[in-house]
């Protein structure tokens, strides 16, 4: 489904992402792993579009999306979540996953005025839809408040919401559960286990060694830009180079 | 000390309209556009100008409109697909030149701005005039007020307000943030445009001093005071910059043992007292926008 193929980027001069190629396959969860400064983040932003390449390509079902702008990707099906949520925290909890339904006719200036009565219907079915998403989340009594007065996790949570909102291809999840209590985090590991028996497919960048271990059925290790391993939780875990290159042996 | 009243009323209800423009841009969009005084430069000087040549009154103030909204769409290309302090800059930067283009050029009068602008409702006698032009400034007002209103309870206001709180997350959701700010740049300069347009035939008399960059900061106070929701940033900007312009005379009454240039210093440090005293007790402002709640679970609901 997601192909990355060659995919190069530096900065002055250093390499930080150089020649990674990964995949991901309809209905995987893989994981993304390494030590810190191992070009993760910069991969992340090359394929969604907030970086563009400088070699290499990304292609989305076969759909070539190298150097695409965010917005375009993210229309394409590739929703991401972030690091530090970025959450629309003076809108309400639902306004929040109302906001993430794609192609909403009453988002466009004309229609406002002249499409009212189509507008109310979308509305209604998109509420639905979102009371649905925070019923999965556990996350109905909050459906009013103001996102802001969330906690880290339940912000986690509501990120993971609003990319549903969306049907997406894909998901990537950006360290889904980094300053997250552990009880929080299972809840999280869950929900993306149950969306995975439901079709979902995800990317995940985590540190938490525990947390992307006992999720992910493929993980890739990088360190120094490069793509170091690609194997199975146990294979990894157990691999002479991964150990290497998370205790600094040369 | 009616007819005072009345012009002040007008003044304030010209602002208002100014405030609502800012408001859609700063307040529900996050558009931080510094020189928003140069759209309502531009709006009276079209309005103006056309007149003065021969246009008819109420062709004035609309083509103003459009103008001042067109104006704002290079300005958007060139700023908005950066962050917000440069549209910041470039907006205040746009202020600055306009007002010295205004000075410097023979068309515009230069310093000595334009005189004779046909007044609203001329035909009509001195005493009922006032109250016939301050009548159709509310109309206006209330219809700009409405047709917010109904902009912003969309699924479009909603997408300006996400807008307002994270760029990034709007663009990785599939929207294209850009357009939208764009829109709202354009459409809030529009406003101004128009309530530079019914300025100028009020007054009847326009130069460059009277379109300096204190009006955008006095805008700005009072969005600040009224709150973001449409009425609030009417409300506030009208009772504020009527405040502003009634309190220019105090001084005259000889009330406050202080001399008449240290009263201009004692208006603004108020400001700064009121401003303070807003931040920490009522940081929304005095009428902030509601959203609605969606209490309903749908048809399809079980719990």
């Amino acid at each position: 489904m997601l192909t990355v193929d060659a995919l190069k980027k530096s900065f002055g001069g250093l390499n930080v992402v150089d020649g990674c190629s990964l995949n991901v396959e309809r209905g995987e969860i893989v994981g993304l792993i390494g030590p810190n400064g191992a070009g993760k983040t910069t991969l992340f932003n090359l394929v969604v579009g907030g970086l563009t390449p400088d070699g290499g390509d990304v292609f989305l079902n076969r759909r070539r999306i190298t150097g695409w702008p965010s917005h375009r990707v993210g229309a394409s099906g590739l929703l991401r979540t972030f690091q530090i949520p970025q959450l629309f925290e003076d809108l309400s909890v639902i306004e929040n996953l109302l906001v993430a339904r794609p192609n909403q006719s009453g988002e466009r200036f004309w229609n406002v005025w002249i499409r009212f009565p189509r507008i109310h219907a979308e509305e209604a079915a998109n509420e639905d839809l979102a009371w649905s998403v925070l019923d999965f989340l556990s996350m109905t009594a909050v459906a009013n408040d103001l996102a802001s007065s969330l906690s880290g996790g339940q912000k986690k949570l509501l990120e993971l919401g609003r990319a549903l909102m969306a049907k997406p291809l894909l998901v990537l999840l950006d360290e889904p559960v980094a300053g997250v209590n552990p009880v929080l985090a299972e809840q999280i590991a869950s929900r993306v286990r149950k969306l995975r028996a439901d079709g979902y497919t995800f990317l995940i960048i985590e540190h938490n060694m525990e947390f992307i271990m006992g999720l992910a059925d493929r993980l890739y290790v990088m360190a120094n830009g490069r793509i170091l391993r690609e194997g199975s939780p146990a294979d990894v875990r157990t691999d002479r180079a991964v150990l290497d290159a998370y205790l600094g042996v040369e | 000390m009616a007819d005072y009243l009345v012009a002040l009323l007008m003044f304030g209800a010209i602002y208002a309209l100014l405030g609502l423009g800012l408001n859609l841009q700063w307040g529900h969009t996050g558009l931080v556009n510094l020189g928003f005084v140069a759209f309502f430069a531009v709006g009276a000087y079209t309005s103006a100008l056309l007149t003065l040549r021969g246009a008819p009154l109420v062709v004035g103030p609309a083509v103003g409109l459009v103008v001042a909204g067109l104006v704002a769409y290079p300005i958007g290309r060139l700023s908005l697909r950066l962050t917000d302090d440069y549209l910041a800059i470039v907006s205040f930067g746009f202020a600055q030149v306009v007002q010295v283009l205004i000075i410097n050029s023979d068309w515009t009068g230069g310093n000595n701005g334009l005189t004779g602008i046909t007044r609203l409702f001329r035909p009509f006698d001195i005493e009922v005039r006032p109250y016939l032009q301050l009548g159709l400034v509310l109309v206006l007002v209330v219809i700009a007020l409405f047709l917010l209103q109904r902009l912003t309870a969309s699924p479009y206001g909603r997408l300006l307000r996400a807008i307002r709180d994270s760029i990034d997350a709007v663009d990785s959701l599939g929207k294209n943030s850009s357009n939208y700010r764009l829109a709202t740049l354009m459409i809030g300069s529009a406003l101004a445009g128009l309530a530079g347009g019914i300025y100028a035939h009020y007054i009847g008399y326009i130069s460059p001093d009277q379109f300096d960059s204190t009006l955008s900061f006095f805008v700005f106070t009072g969005i600040v005071i009224g709150g973001s929701s449409h009425w609030g940033a009417a409300v506030g900007t009208l009772i504020f910059v009527s405040l502003m312009e009634s309190t220019r005379f105090l001084g005259d009454f000889n009330i406050l043992p202080v001399t008449d240039s240290q009263f201009a210093q004692v208006r603004l440090l108020l400001v700064g007292v009121i401003l303070i005293l807003l931040m920490q007790f009522r940081r929304q402002g005095l009428w902030p926008y509601r959203y609605r709640r969606r209490t309903s679970r749908g048809p399809h609901a079980d719990g």
